[in-house]
């Protein structure tokens, strides 16, 4: 059949606008603040053969996952056994899928009897049981200390739900009626994309529909051929360092050597150190995901991603590593490192492409989560929890100065109001400000940091948090003889005086009323040499 | 009666004269377009404001009411170019609206352009107070921290101040104190309080309302009052009006209290004359779509009214004020195509605005935009764009085309003008479907009413496409915001931080707390002279599940109140609205009120519109334009709009000329006219 170029572009705007009603369908009918608020899901679809055809913009590190969760799924449940109103539900780090707070839904779109497209939703869930609250735990020396694992399963078979798989996922967690309302979003996200799918086969039929589809994935390819054919045959190699300080005090290597090809991009990642017997290990699909953004991040930023960029994309990730774990390694603190792995392919690709990259950002990520009784107002205490991530700066380009106070690499989440801290809990924030001279300096300076400071209002508060790039050889890389990025850092001050440095994992540290923690991200590095 | 609106847009000021049916007058309608010029400056509308009335025979003395729309806030906001403002909080957040909520404009961009704050650092003064999460003083105002602040205020020699304190929404005795002792000592500066701006918890968003407020209040205030001067000079004794965001009209006098509510005057009008025109035409439910030059506004009206939005996100920054739900996208007629590294076709989202403008203009723009694609079709006659008054040059616009779209795609002009078309169209029905879902609307049976100059153009394509119920292009497209400025009528909004557990909350607090509001709001309306029965109150009440996040505003009938508060009543509107907005509803849940809020209307009387009536006889004329295959055009008539009298039908395809737009009738729907001059078209044979 013909098609013309301009065939393809409307359809682009059309596929592009079904995962878009998909994303605006889950957060609508979602329960939980981590999607209504943080954003903290990702709507996609791709096609038969599970290359992703379209994806709505949230969270990049999710939306990466897809294909690589679609490959391993299709392994357990062939594809042939898939049938008009599945749903299919996993969350196994170990069958293509991130960490077990994120689960992921797949859909079919039958059109007589053919299977056309697959829809997929991802969303992270307040809880899926294991021993703390929320999951994530940087000291789970295995994958089956975070909680709930679900294999590749059918939720639905042919619209009817498994009732039993629904009760065992309900009982195995702390907040069923946010999780069951949170898998119900997502399930009407997918519905809703199987329905506008199968409206765009019957506009195009389903040659006219998979022929442009074909065109939209080879454009992109086209694209990313284009974008990368100036750097063909330059080759970097890089390597940064990220804290355990869960299973030892000996931080991590991350190596990557990236090579622009003929239209290609090769990232090999040899020489990245064996995983750990810690939550920090990144699984697989999640190294995938935030290679693919770091590549366009540089590259294409202002493109709509599919599987057509990634296509010129070839990783080389060796087995048992820190970013390609073996069963069953814990990874459920995978972000730390996930933001790790964007931060050593963009240290190579600086090298590579200079005018479209920037110095090192900050990827320290510091959040902290807060608990106890609140004892403020009269009657019975009641029990609280609260938490916080801290943004900092991003490092600077060549000519541009990096942005401060920002939230970096595949995630984007907002501060929390001091104000709605307080109404939450007794803790309340002191001081929120950028941190004078913590961007890197050179002849661009890096972003600055953030410090902010808590002040708790009740006795026998319990505080846990993660952090990272908080020692010399951890912080921001400056470029080109520019100065590195200010070290993130943690502390408390306590009431009766007296200070108390806290290692990059806290956890289940105690603080009472007047005792203040504080809490301070990195800063971005800077670019060429300080006049 | 008679009346006169002025909508000042970016490009194009539109000006609208009424004359109704009592006046010694016989009835008419007249309308205008004329370039805005430049910004901020009264001379280009006061000129429009003269011509139209002369040609009518009249002069200002005669108008009754004048009503206005403007963007002199907006673009102070956009290209800050606002007052200098200071802004005072609380020791330890100076860098409150630096960093704001820390989130990136652009997820996948290394190179960030986070917007400049519209007050900078060095005019933010930290004082030492404290108010805690309950109200109660924790550290107080002393003599010693006020006298260092006013001593700060003074070097910055400010415009304007905002004092944003913490938890002002809970108590605002700090806020108030310091605004007293600034106002004694600087008598003749404007100062902007949180907690009658924005009594709403968020410190960075109460803030960022607050200083808005006070950046932009200066420079409306001087717009104003220049316009009324000149308008007095030209002999105008009737009343002044102003556009609210919120899609009702102010007195100048009560829009100081709080300029922030002008801010995007310019929205509402389009969405007023939207609600208008439905209500005319017995129909209930449409997605109103107006394309300007930039951008294109879209909202979705439901039941007969457009929904009101509590922030919005301007460049930035975050500003909770009510304001007419409308959307805003990158889509104009005077958007740009080009082709990207892979070979794909993008339109937007850079405009040649109106200057360079598009290529057709002939006043130095070189890339092709919508418009130049509309031309090379045929869609616009060069001869006759806005009247008569400006030619467009078809061979600038095919240049233009050729070598930036057909040499590198390889394909003809014409290949290429249709496929910006599309390319548009997928862009803006891309943006109606995530309105309608987002709003939880069944496109099929809303009208689209498109209006601005370029909305007619490709409106029954995007109708089509949407399977919508049809089209509905208001008589005048080109000058419809000016029309909406002629239905609204006065308005007020005061809202109360109220924090309480639905269940358990005494009856007579909430009653005292309406009370107070409608007391309040009442005593503005007065003020405003307005008589007691033309005055109308619509309460609400921000509710939500107690422990969750987000607040519903929910609409309170009178009766839920009458001999205490109907609780149960109360519930089940929340619940209704919770399952509308969020697809589920948990009716065990308890409930709490967050806030109560009112909207004080004071109805107007105004001008009825003229009659319609055929004002020429019909010269159709057959024209060869592309319309669905760019290798074969297809012979359309061309009418006047002028000529097509209430009632006729008319099969398409066919084009309807007018001085402020054209409308694409295609092969498969025809037209319409209604009784107010409307154009009703609908897929099918007349």
């Amino acid at each position: 059949m013909t098609l013309s170029p301009i065939d393809r572009d409307v359809f682009q705007h059309e596929i592009a606008s079904i995962a878009e009603e998909m994303s605006s369908t889950l957060r609508r009918a979602a329960f939980s603040p981590i999607i209504w608020d943080m954003i903290d899901y990702a709507c996609g679809l791709l096609d038969s053969e599970g290359q992703l055809i379209a994806q709505a913009p949230t969270i990049p590190a999710q939306l990466g996952i897809m294909s690589t969760a679609f490959r391993h799924i299709t392994q357990t449940i062939s594809i042939s056994g898939w049938r008009a109103g599945d749903i299919i539900i996993c969350n196994d780090p170990f069958a293509g899928c991130s960490h077990t707070p994120d689960i992921v839904l797949f859909s079919p779109v039958v059109v007589d009897g053919r299977l056309i497209a697959v829809t997929s939703t991802v969303a992270h869930h307040v809880d899926v049981g294991g021993p703390v609250p929320g999951t994530e735990n940087a000291t789970a020396l295995e994958v089956f200390g975070e909680g709930l694992i679900l294999p590749p399963m059918k939720l639905y078979d042919r619209g009817g739900p498994d009732r039993n798989l629904l009760a065992v996922i309900a009982r195995n967690l702390r907040d069923p009626a946010a999780t069951t309302g949170d898998l119900n979003a997502q399930i009407a996200a997918c519905r809703t994309g199987e329905r506008r799918i199968a409206d765009l086969v019957e506009k195009y039929e389903v040659e006219g529909f998979l022929a442009r589809k074909s065109a939209v994935l080879d454009h992109s390819q086209t694209f990313i051929r284009a974008a990368l054919s100036p750097y063909k045959g330059k080759s970097c190699r890089a390597e940064i360092l990220i804290e355990d300080d869960a299973a030892s005090a000996e931080p991590m290597r991350l190596a990557v050597e990236v090579t622009i090809g003929d239209g290609t991009l090769t990232a090999d990642f040899t020489g990245t150190e064996p995983q750990r017997a810690n939550g920090l290990n990144c699984p697989v699909a999640s190294t995938i995901s935030m290679a693919h953004y770091a590549v366009q991040a540089v590259f294409a930023p202002d493109q709509l991603l599919n599987d057509g960029f990634n296509r010129a994309i070839q990783l080389v990730l060796p087995k048992n590593s820190l970013i390609n774990p073996r069963a069953p390694a814990a990874v459920s603190c995978r972000h730390l490192t996930e933001q790790a792995v964007a931060d050593v392919v963009l240290k190579a690709l600086a090298q590579i492409a200079p005018d479209l990259s920037t110095a090192g950002s900050q990827i320290s990520f510091p959040t902290f989560g807060i608990g106890g009784f609140d004892h403020r107002r009269a009657g019975e205490p009641r029990y609280f929890v609260t938490g916080d991530i801290l943004g900092g700066g991003m490092g600077a380009g060549r000519g541009s100065a990096g942005a401060s106070g920002v939230d970096c690499h595949g995630s984007n989440c907002a501060l929390i109001s001091g104000e709605i801290m307080e109404m939450t809990g007794p803790v309340r924030v002191v001081s929120t400000r950028l941190v004078p001279g913590s961007g890197g300096v050179g002849a661009t300076a890096g972003g600055l940091a953030i410090e902010r400071v808590y002040e708790v209002l009740a006795d026998g508060l319990t505080v846990s948090g993660y952090l990272q790039q908080t020692r010399p050889e951890t912080v921001p890389w400056g470029m080109d003889g520019g100065g590195a990025g200010a070290p993130a850092a943690v502390w408390i001050e306590r009431a009766c005086g007296g200070s108390e440095p806290l290692v990059s994992k806290f956890i289940g540290v105690t603080m009472n009323r007047g005792d203040r923690l504080y809490l301070r991200s990195a800063g971005g590095a800077g670019w060429g040499r300080a006049s | 009666m008679i009346t006169l609106a002025a909508d000042v847009g970016g490009t194009f000021t539109d000006v609208i004269l009424t004359i109704g049916e009592s006046s010694a007058r016989p009835a008419s309608t007249d309308i205008d377009k004329v370039p805005t010029g430049a910004r901020g400056s009264t001379v280009g509308i006061e000129s429009a404001l003269a011509k139209i009335t002369a040609a009518a025979g009249l002069s200002l003395a005669d108008v009754d009411l004048f009503v206005h729309g403007f963007t002199v806030g907006i673009n102070a906001l956009l290209t800050r170019a606002g007052a200098r403002a200071v802004l005072i909080v609380p020791r330890g957040q100076g860098d409150v609206l630096e960093i704001g909520n820390q989130i990136r404009p652009r997820t996948y961009a290394l190179f960030q352009d986070k917007p400049v704050p519209v007050i900078p650092k060095a005019q933010v003064i930290e004082i030492d107070e404290g108010i805690d999460a309950f109200g109660a003083v924790t550290l107080g105002l002393t003599q010693a921290a006020i006298s260092a602040c006013l001593d700060e205020v003074e070097q910055s020699k400010p415009e304007a101040v905002a004092i944003s304190l913490s938890f002002s929404f809970l108590n605002p005795s700090h806020e108030q104190e310091l605004a007293a002792h600034i106002r004694s000592r600087f008598p003749d500066l404007p100062i902007f309080l949180s907690h009658e701006i924005d009594p709403r918890p968020e410190e960075w968003r109460r803030a960022s309302t607050t200083a808005t407020v006070a950046y932009i209040g200066p420079i409306v205030s001087r717009y104003v009052t220049g316009l009324e001067a000149a308008l007095q000079k030209m002999g105008f004794r009737g009343r002044f009006l102003l556009m609210r965001s919120d899609g009702g009209v102010a007195t100048f006098e009560a829009a100081q209290r709080n300029p922030g509510h002008l801010l995007t005057s310019g929205l509402s009008g389009g969405v007023i004359a939207a609600e208008a025109l439905l209500q005319r035409a017995g129909l209930r439910a449409a997605v109103a779509l107006d394309v300007g030059g930039t951008s294109a506004d879209l909202a979705a009206v439901k039941a007969g009214r457009t929904g009101i939005r509590r922030e919005r996100v301007m460049d930035g920054q975050p500003i909770r004020l009510p304001t007419i739900d409308v959307e805003t996208v990158s889509n104009g007629g005077g958007s740009i195509a080009w082709v990207d590294a892979g070979g794909a076709l993008r339109v937007g989202p850079a405009s040649a605005g109106a200057v360079p403008g598009p290529a057709c203009y002939g006043t130095g723009g070189t890339r092709p935009t919508v418009t130049d694609a509309a031309v090379v079709l045929g869609w616009l006659t060069p001869k006759d764009y806005l009247g008569g008054e400006m030619t467009l040059d078809e061979g600038l616009a095919r240049q233009a085309l050729s070598e930036h779209v057909a040499a590198p795609m390889k394909i003809t002009v014409e290949a290429a003008a249709f496929g910006v078309i599309r390319v548009a169209n997928a862009a803006l029905v891309q943006a109606v479907r995530k309105l309608a879902v987002e709003r939880g609307l069944d496109l099929r049976r809303h009208y689209l009413i498109p209006a601005g100059g370029a909305g007619p153009l490709y409106g029954a394509m995007i109708a089509r496409d949407l399977k919508m119920a049809g089209l509905l292009v208001p008589r005048y497209p080109g000058i419809f915001a000016a029309e909406g400025l002629l239905a609204a009528d006065l308005c007020h909004r005061d809202q109360m931080h109220f924090h309480h557990p639905l269940a358990t909350v005494v009856d007579a607090l909430v009653l005292e707390g309406f009370d107070t509001l409608q007391r309040r709001t009442a005593a503005l309306l007065d003020a405003d002279g307005v008589p007691r029965r033309d005055q109308g109150f619509r309460l609400k009440a921000d509710m939500r599940h107690i422990g969750q996040w987000h607040d519903l505003a929910v609409d309170i009938p009178q009766r839920l109140l009458n001999g205490g508060v109907n609780r149960e009543g109360l519930a089940t509107l929340f619940h209704r609205q919770h399952r509308e907005l969020y697809g589920h509803s948990d009716p065990s849940a308890p409930i709490e009120f967050r806030g109560l809020s009112i909207e004080a209307t004071g109805k107007l009387s105004r001008a009825a519109p003229a009659p319609v009536a055929v004002e020429s006889a019909s010269n159709a004329r057959n024209r060869s334009i592309i319309l669905d295959d760019p290798l074969h055009p297809t012979t359309v008539q061309v009418h006047d709009r002028a000529s097509l009298g209430p009632g006729l039908r008319l099969n398409g395809p066919l084009l309807v000329s007018q001085k402020d737009s054209t409308t694409v009738v295609f092969p498969g729907q025809f037209l319409q006219i209604l009784d107010d001059g409307a154009v009703l078209v609908l897929e099918g044979r007349a």
